[in-house]
C-alpha cells in the first residue's frame, strides 16, 4: 500500500534549485532509507515531506506531495506537521521532564484527561525502547539523559501525537554502536504499524533496516529499490559508484 | 484548536505593538520638524548651522548654531581620541589575555561602569578634574572642552569594550589557530590577523559611542563650560548642542521663535547622531545589535 | 625587535584592563570617602532644609520622586517592549519591514535623552498642557528606556537554544505556545535582569526630566501632574548652584549604591540561570 506519493517535486532556496523532479512513492509499513552525499538534498527532501522546509527564508516549491492521499500542502502548515514526525540529527531534549518531554505535542493538542496521559507516557516510551530505563524518574528533567536515550526520547516525543509517518535525519550520527543498534531495532518494530522515512550517511545502516532504499544525487532521485537490489545489483552507474564507496 | 486560535491572537497584537512603537522615531522627527518648520523657513539651513552668532530673543536675532555645533563635535571626537586606543586594548585584554578570575570580575565591573549616571560623571568631573586643572594650571576655570572630552571619553569607554570584545571574540578560532602555528607570537597574531578581522564589530562600537557622546547632556552641562563662544581649541570653554538646549528649553516661552529655534537645533542633533547610526548599521551590515 | 614590541604590547593590555577595573574602585571609594558621612539615615528620611534649601536636611522627596518616576517609566515600557520583543525574535519573517523596524528601534536607542525630554516637552508639557509634570518625565523616561529593553529582550530570547523551536516545529506547535513552556521559562531571569538594569537607567537620567518633570523644590506627593524632585536632578542643583558639596557627594554615592544594588540583582539573576538546562 502506498503510504506517500510525490510527484514532479521541486523547490528552491531563492535561485538555488535544490530538487529536481522528484517523483517517488513510498511504502506503508516499511522502513525506507534514503542515502546520498552530502548536498544531494535528501534532508531538503526530509524537510518538505514535514513542512519545515518552508521556514527557511526564500524557499519556494512546485509538485505535489500526497500522504495517504492528502496533499499536505493543502493545510496549514502546522495541522500537516501534526501529523508528520520528524526526530532530528541532535538529540533535543526540551528543558522539561521526561514525562512533560512525551507529553509536549499530546497536552498542546488539549489532551488533558490523567489516565489517557499516562498511557501516552507509558505506551510512547515503551514503542521508544526506552521505559524500562526511565519508568522510575519520569518527573526527572530530561536533560539528565545520555545522547542516545534523549534520542529514544525524541522518538517517543514524536510517537506522542499518533503520526502517520515518522521521519528521521541521520538519527543515530551522534550515537555511540550500542545506541544505534537499539534505535535500529525499535525502527523495525515500528515499521510494523508505520511508514518510516530515514535519512543516514550509514549504509550498513540501511542495509540492515531498510525494505527498500533511495538513492539521490544532485537533487535527483537516481535510483529506488529493494535495499537488497541497490546494494547487490543496481541499474545506474553511479549508484554503483556510490554503494561501493568510489564516490560520496 | 484553541491554541492556534490563541497564537494568532497573541500574534496579532504583538505585531500591532511592534509595528506601532518602531514609529517612535518617526514621530519624534515629526514633532522636531513640525515646532521647527518657521525656523527653517526662515533662515537658510547652512546659515543656520555655520552661522556663530546666537542671540534668538534680543534683536537683531541672529540664529546660528556654529559655535554650539564645533563644540558638539569637538567634545565628541576629543572623546573618541582619547577612548578608543584605551578601550581597544582592554577590549583585546578581555578577549585574549585576561585569566578567567580577572576577567569574571572585569566585565561585571565594565557593566556597572555604564550604569553609573552621566550627572555622576558630570559631577565628579566638575568636582575633581575641573579643581584639579584649576590648582594645576592656575586658570580661574578649569572648565574646557578638553575636560568634557576626558569625562565623555570614560563614559563611553565601556560601551566601546563591550562591542569590540564581542566583536573580537566573533573572530572564527581557526584564524588565531593557523596564524599561531606558523609560529609568530600571540600580540603579532592580535594585531595583524584578529583585530583587522573584527574591523566592522569595532567600527561599528566606535560610531554608537560618537552617538553617545555627540548627544550627552549632563556631563557637559557641568564641564564644558557653557559660553556661547566659538571654541578655538580644545582648551577652550565651549556649549555643545545638547547643553545649549537643556539651559534654554526652561526659559523659551512655548511657540516663540526662541523655543522654534531650540528644536531646530535638537532636529540637528537628532539628524545627525541617527544619520551616523543608520549609515554604521548599512555599513557593518550584520544583525549584531550592539549592547547599549 | 618583535620581542620588544610584543611586550610592550603585553604591556599595554594587561595596564588598560587594570586601570579600567582600578578606575572604578577608586571612583567608588571616593564617593565613600567624601559622601559617606553625609549619607545618614536622617538624610534618607528628612526633606530638604536650612537656606538655601538643600544645605541641611535630606532629600526624601528626591528619592520618592525618583521611585515614581521609575515606576511610571516601567509601566510605560515593559510590556510594549515585551510584546516588541517577542514578535520581533518568534513571529516577523526576515524581510525588509522587519529590517526596517529594527534599524528603526536601533536608532531610537541611540537618540540623545535630551530629544527625548523635548519631544515629550513639546507633546506632553505643552500641547496636551500637562506642564512641567511626574506623568511627562515618567513617560519621557519609558520612552528613553524602550528600544534598550527591546534589545536586550531580544537578546535574551535569542540565547535560547533554537533547538527547542525546531522541535516544537516539528510537532506543528504555535510559537506561542513555545514562547509559554518553553523560552519564556528559560529567559525569564535573564528578561528581568533586562529589566532591572533598564531601571538603573531611568533612574539616573537627568536630561529629560530636566525638561519635563523636575523642579528645584515640591513635595512630590504623587500626584501626576506636579512637578517632582529626583535625585539625579538633585544632585546637579545641589553643586551648581553651589548649595552644598557634602550633601552632593551624599546623593552621588547614594544614586551609586542604588545602581550598584540593581547591577548585582542583575548579575545574580543571570548567573544563577547559567546551570545550563540543555
Amino acid at each position: 500500500m502506498t503510504a506517500i506519493n510525490i510527484t514532479d517535486w521541486n523547490t528552491w532556496y531563492g535561485d538555488f534549485q535544490v530538487l529536481n523532479n522528484i517523483n517517488s512513492e513510498f511504502k506503508d509499513k516499511s522502513i525506507t532509507a534514503i542515502v546520498g552525499p552530502s548536498g544531494c538534498g535528501k534532508t531538503t527532501l526530509l524537510r518538505s515531506l514535514n513542512r519545515t522546509a518552508e521556514l527557511t527564508d526564500n524557499f519556494r516549491y512546485e509538485g505535489s506531495i500526497l500522504v495517504y492521499g492528502h496533499n499536505i500542502y493543502a493545510d496549514k502548515a502546522e495541522d500537516a506537521r501534526r501529523h508528520i514526525g520528524l526526530v532530528y540529527q541532535t538529540p533535543v531534549a526540551l528543558p522539561l521532564s521526561i514525562q512533560e518531554n512525551v507529553l509536549f505535542g499530546p497536552r498542546y493538542y488539549g489532551e488533558r484527561k490523567r489516565d489517557r496521559l499516562t498511557a501516552i507516557v507509558e505506551n510512547c516510551l515503551t514503542q521508544a525502547a526506552l521505559w524500562d530505563e526511565v519508568k522510575d524518574k519520569l518527573n526527572k528533567p530530561a536533560f539528565e539523559l545520555s545522547g542516545g536515550q534523549k534520542q529514544r526520547l525524541s522518538i517517543a516525543r514524536a510517537l506522542a501525537v499518533n503520526p502517520q509517518l515518522l521521519l528521521l535525519d541521520e538519527p543515530c550520527s551522534s550515537l555511540d554502536p550500542l545506541s544505534t543498534g537499539l534505535i535500529e531495532e525499535l525502527l523495525v518494530k515500528l515499521a510494523m504499524n508505520l511508514p518510516i522515512i530515514i535519512v543516514t550517511h550509514n549504509l550498513f545502516q540501511a542495509r540492515r533496516i531498510a525494505n527498500e532504499t533511495v538513492f539521490m544525487l544532485n537533487g535527483k532521485i537516481i535510483e529506488k529499490d529493494l535495499t537488497q537490489t541497490m546494494f547487490n545489483n543496481p541499474s545506474n552507474e553511479a549508484t554503483r559508484s556510490f554503494f561501493s564507496g568510489a564516490i560520496g | 484548536m484553541n491554541n492556534n486560535v490563541g497564537n494568532t491572537f497573541f500574534k496579532i497584537i504583538s505585531a500591532v505593538i511592534a509595528f506601532t512603537c518602531s514609529l517612535l522615531l518617526i514621530a519624534v522627527l515629526f514633532f522636531m520638524l513640525r515646532e521647527s518648520l518657521p525656523v527653517w523657513q526662515m533662515t537658510r539651513p547652512l546659515a543656520f548651522l555655520s552661522g556663530t552668532d546666537w542671540s534668538p530673543i534680543y534683536p537683531p536675532i541672529q540664529l546660528g548654531i556654529g559655535s554650539m555645533l564645533a563644540s558638539t563635535l569637538w567634545v565628541a571626537f576629543g572623546a573618541l581620541i582619547i577612548a578608543i586606543p584605551l578601550a581597544l586594548a582592554c577590549a583585546i585584554f578581555l578577549a585574549e589575555y585576561a585569566p578567567q578570575w580577572l576577567a569574571q570580575l572585569l566585565r561585571p565591573a565594565l557593566t556597572v561602569l555604564t550604569g553609573i549616571p552621566s550627572v555622576v560623571y558630570g559631577f565628579l568631573g566638575a568636582a575633581v578634574l575641573v579643581k584639579f586643572f584649576e590648582i594645576k594650571f592656575q586658570v580661574s576655570s578649569g572648565e574646557s572642552l578638553f575636560a568634557a572630552s576626558i569625562v565623555l571619553a570614560f563614559m563611553v569607554l565601556p560601551y566601546i569594550v563591550v562591542n569590540s570584545e564581542s566583536a573580537i571574540r566573533a573572530v572564527p578560532p581557526e584564524y588565531k589557530l593557523s596564524a599561531l602555528a606558523v609560529g609568530v607570537s600571540k600580540p603579532y597574531v592580535t594585531m595583524k590577523v584578529i583585530v583587522p578581522l573584527a574591523k566592522k564589530g569595532v567600527l561599528g562600537s566606535i560610531a554608537l559611542a560618537f552617538g553617545r557622546a555627540a548627544g550627552e547632556t549632563m556631563a557637559v552641562l557641568m564641564i564644558a563650560g557653557n559660553v556661547l563662544r566659538f571654541p578655538e581649541s580644545w582648551f577652550s570653554r565651549g556649549e555643545p548642542l545638547s547643553a545649549l538646549i537643556a539651559l534654554e528649553i526652561g526659559s523659551a516661552v512655548p511657540h516663540s521663535l526662541h523655543y522654534q529655534a531650540l528644536f531646530a537645533v535638537g532636529l540637528v542633533l537628532i539628524l545627525v547622531v541617527t544619520i551616523i547610526n543608520i549609515l554604521i548599521n548599512y555599513l557593518v551590515n550584520n544583525n549584531e545589535m550592539p549592547r547599549y | 625587535m618583535n620581542k620588544v614590541i610584543d611586550s610592550f604590547l603585553i604591556i599595554i593590555f594587561w595596564g588598560s584592563g587594570l586601570f579600567l577595573l582600578l578606575s572604578l574602585i577608586s571612583l567608588i571609594a571616593y564617593l565613600i570617602v567624601q559622601g559617606g558621612s553625609a549619607l545618614s539615615l536622617d538624610f534618607l528620611r528628612l526633606s530638604p532644609a536650612g537656606s538655601p534649601l538643600g544645605t541641611e536636611g535630606g532629600i526624601l522627596p528626591a528619592i520618592r520622586g525618583t521611585l515614581h518616576l521609575i515606576l511610571i517609566a516601567l509601566t510605560v515600557a515593559i510590556i510594549p517592549a515585551l510584546f516588541t520583543g517577542i514578535y520581533l525574535t518568534e513571529y516577523a519573517q526576515p524581510s525588509f519591514l522587519l529590517n526596517t523596524m529594527e534599524v528603526l528601534i536601533q536608532s531610537m536607542a541611540g537618540v540623545p535623552s535630551i530629544i527625548t525630554g523635548l519631544f515629550v516637552y513639546a507633546w506632553g508639557v505643552v500641547q496636551l498642557g500637562w506642564g512641567i509634570s511626574l506623568l511627562a518625565g515618567g513617560i519621557a523616561l519609558g520612552i528613553m528606556i524602550f528600544p534598550v529593553m527591546v534589545i536586550s529582550i531580544r537578546d535574551c530570547l535569542r540565547a535560547v537554544d533554537s533547538d527547542y523551536r525546531l522541535a516544537g516545529a516539528a510537532l506543528g506547535v504555535s510559537p506561542a505556545y513555545m514562547l509559554w513552556r518553553i523560552i519564556l521559562p528559560q529567559s525569564w531571569r535573564a528578561i528581568i535582569s533586562s529589566i532591572l538594569l533598564a531601571m538603573g537607567y531611568a533612574a539616573g537620567a537627568t536630561a529629560p526630566i530636566m525638561v519635563t518633570a523636575a523642579a528645584i523644590s515640591s513635595p512630590t506627593s504623587g500626584n501626576l501632574l506636579e512637578p517632582v524632585m529626583a535625585l539625579p536632578y538633585h544632585l546637579y542643583i545641589l553643586f551648581n548652584e553651589h548649595i552644598s558639596l557634602d550633601n552632593a557627594y551624599a546623593t552621588a554615592l547614594l544614586l551609586v549604591i542604588m545602581l550598584l544594588i540593581l547591577n548585582s540583582a542583575a548579575l545574580a539573576l543571570t548567573h544563577n540561570g547559567t546551570k545550563s538546562r540543555r
